[in-house]
């Protein structure tokens, strides 16, 4: 009896000890359940094998292969995607757009912007006479988007460094997964300030897009604004290797 | 430590080599996934996925499955304000700037038994309903109404039922009858559908009224006019059009078997016509939809005391067709973290059976019985394949792994066929 209900107590400590994995917004790498890298929790996982990160591999994996035999690590994040319609640098756009881990309503988002990009650019290419006129049309969204946050990546930024008492506002090289970020974040930020405001969000973004793919409109206008003050500030750039 | 140990276990396998064919049944055997014989889809790729006949009139069995381009002077004339074709189905129109509609069964079986029946007899009802969300029944009904075009028969067609019930308001108190409520926009757009729909016939055949209507005191219109005049006068003098509704039901059931003229009555979404509705009266209480003019009319049109016509009708996913009563509780969602709980439009969620019972209710199987229901299934293979074919040929399947066989089998997987769901996901592909 005494010892039937320690283990009960001690079942119930377990649970309420991963009471939170029954959230179900969270995700893989939130939960803990896993622990992170360079940690103890971690070191259960010393003789597990990398998990297959992509489709390529599985499909080319061998039947020898020793993740047949042997135990395997988790695969965090969790959203990584097998299909072959995945792409890393749309899912980093909807990693950013989300809010309160609506992961599908952003997709929705994303994919009806992509849509209308679509509806737009195929509407011209049909339309089109010549294939000349034809092979200029770019009706790839997703290429389009690449082009866009290309153009839109500033390639300095601004830091605070603090010398003799004041603080001086100094330009530095932007790191290229910084740069994606803030062009990401400038194609958004133009989409939320865009007029007129009864427009869908998917129609503006996909403007934007549109616009800055081709080096025009407000994103480049705000790239262009941080280059401007990265130049201003030219005179304080030793101050970075100069203590 | 992992590196030795796969080094092992290949050296492993090196060593043993020569016993593999000893041990062949019971040695595991690598197997390269692309030797796998995949389904003959290439061999189907040279038949073609268009029909050489555009006109409905000559559509066979063997046109299953093929897409038929419809003549625009025919579109616009069978929905003149876009409304038999669903929104997104046109917006992909517009980009392709042409409407290809594909040949199914449901709507050929329809095209067969407009002609095998007897005309003499009460009209016959056929319901259209889904297997699943999104099936296709607005595109079926679509190719029927261009078949009853082409054969020069009346249209009566009401392209969105559900929408007068919805629309709360534009709905006034009748002038004439206390219990009644009038929907004057909605009825002068059904007016000029029904106009435009059949100008050439009316004006061939010479219709005109053959009673007299007494709109007020003073306004009345004689027997002898013109259809189309009465309805250029109802567009014109608005508070009367959905009585005017109902007078062209009137005219036109008295005397499409003396002027010997095949009528073709359609509906989308019947199932709205016996359900709540939107529209509320100053005690709160909700108007039912036998309480709307223009409903009631429309509504005669499925009795079976006339002849010389046919009567398709769809009806609709419940969620989605039927106005559900809106309450101010349904803002709030009460446990947002529960996918379970969202409700989003196109989404294949249902809250009963997707059969004609509980579709239609008691009251709506009443009304429409008998008829001959007609299930719309979800694509075949052929129909998936020519679909996905169009879609290349139309560039709208942009991503370049999309255009491979693998893209292919992902789309069949993820979208099981349904023609709803297939149009959403490559949408964005």
């Amino acid at each position: 009896m005494f010892k039937s209900s320690f283990l009960f107590r001690h079942l119930s400590l377990q649970s309420k000890r991963y009471i939170h994995l029954t959230n179900p917004s969270l995700t893989a790498g939130q939960t803990q359940y896993h622990g992170q890298q360079n940690s103890t929790w971690w070191d259960k996982y010393g003789s597990h094998v990398d998990p297959i990160q992509s489709r390529v591999d599985l499909l080319n994996m061998d039947d020898l292969d020793e993740r047949h035999f042997r135990p395997v690590k988790p695969v965090i994040p969790t959203y990584q995607s097998f299909s072959c319609f995945h792409d890393p640098i749309v899912s980093r756009v909807i990693g950013i757009l989300l809010r309160e881990g609506d992961r599908e309503l952003v997709e929705e988002l994303m994919h009806k912007t992509f849509r209308t990009i679509k509806l737009i650019q195929i509407g011209k290419w049909t339309r089109a006479k010549t294939d000349d006129e034809r092979s200029l049309i770019e009706c790839n969204p997703v290429n389009l988007l690449k082009q866009a946050i290309k153009n839109a990546t500033p390639i300095v930024r601004l830091t605070r460094i603090a010398k003799g008492g004041t603080l001086y506002s100094v330009p530095i090289p932007m790191s290229p997964v910084r740069g994606t970020y803030t062009a990401i974040r400038l194609l958004i930020d133009s989409t939320h300030d865009a007029r007129p405001h009864d427009q869908r969000f998917w129609t503006l973004f996909a403007k934007e897009i549109m616009d800055a793919a081709q080096n025009q409109g407000r994103t480049i206008k705000k790239k262009q604004e941080i280059h401007r003050n990265a130049e201003l500030n030219r005179a304080y750039a030793h101050f970075k290797w100069q203590k | 430590m992992t590196l030795i140990t796969s080094c092992l276990i290949r050296a492993r396998v090196a060593a043993y080599r020569s016993f593999n064919r000893f041990y062949a049944n019971s040695v595991t055997r690598t197997i390269d996934v692309h030797s796998v014989p995949q389904d003959l889809f290439e061999s189907k790729a040279e038949q073609p996925f268009r029909t050489s006949t555009n006109d409905p009139l000559l559509h066979t069995e063997k046109d299953l499955g093929l897409f038929y381009t419809v003549n625009p002077e025919d579109l616009k004339r069978i929905s003149p304000f876009g409304k038999s074709l669903p929104l997104q189905f046109r917006e992909e129109c517009e980009a392709f700037n042409e409407t290809c509609v594909m040949i199914r069964q449901p709507s050929i079986d329809i095209i067969k038994l407009m002609k095998q029946i007897d005309w003499n007899l009460p009209p016959l009802k056929v319901v259209l309903f889904p297997s699943e969300l999104g099936v296709g029944m607005s595109l079926s009904l679509f190719h029927v109404l261009h078949y009853g075009l082409r054969k020069k028969m009346l249209l009566v067609n009401t392209p969105t039922a559900a929408e007068v019930l919805k629309l709360a308001l534009d709905a006034t108190p009748s002038p004439n009858n206390e219990l009644m409520w009038d929907t004057p926009t909605a009825a002068s757009s059904w007016l000029k559908t029904f106009a435009i729909n059949n100008e050439e016939l009316l004006k061939e055949t010479n219709f005109r009224t053959k009673f007299t209507y007494t709109w007020s005191a003073r306004e009345s219109t004689p027997a002898g006019t013109h259809l189309l005049d009465l309805i250029g006068y109802a567009t014109e003098r608005i508070k009367y059009a959905s009585e005017c509704v109902g007078a062209i039901v009137k005219e036109v059931k008295t005397q499409v078997k003396e002027k010997n003229i095949q009528t073709l009555v359609t509906f989308d979404t019947i199932n709205s016509y016996y359900g709540p509705t939107w529209i509320v009266k100053p005690d709160k209480s909700t108007v039912k939809p036998n309480e709307v003019t223009m409903v009631k009319a429309l509504q005669e049109l499925l009795l079976p005391d006339w002849n010389n016509a046919f009567i398709v009708v769809t009806i609709g996913p419940k969620g989605v067709i039927i106005p559900k009563v809106r309450e101010k509780r349904n803002w709030l969602v009460r446990h947002g973290h529960y996918r379970t709980e969202h409700r989003l439009p196109g989404v294949l969620m249902y809250d009963e059976a997707m059969t004609v019972k509980s579709l239609l209710r008691t009251e709506g199987i009443e009304a429409l019985e008998p008829f001959v229901p007609i299930q719309v299934q979800k694509y075949t293979d052929d129909e998936f394949n020519n679909q996905y074919r169009y879609y290349i040929d139309r560039n709208w399947i942009q991503n370049h792994r999309g255009r491979d066989e693998e893209g292919r089998k992902e789309i069949l997987f993820y979208t099981a066929k349904n023609p709803y769901e297939m149009a959403k996901f490559v949408g964005s592909r």
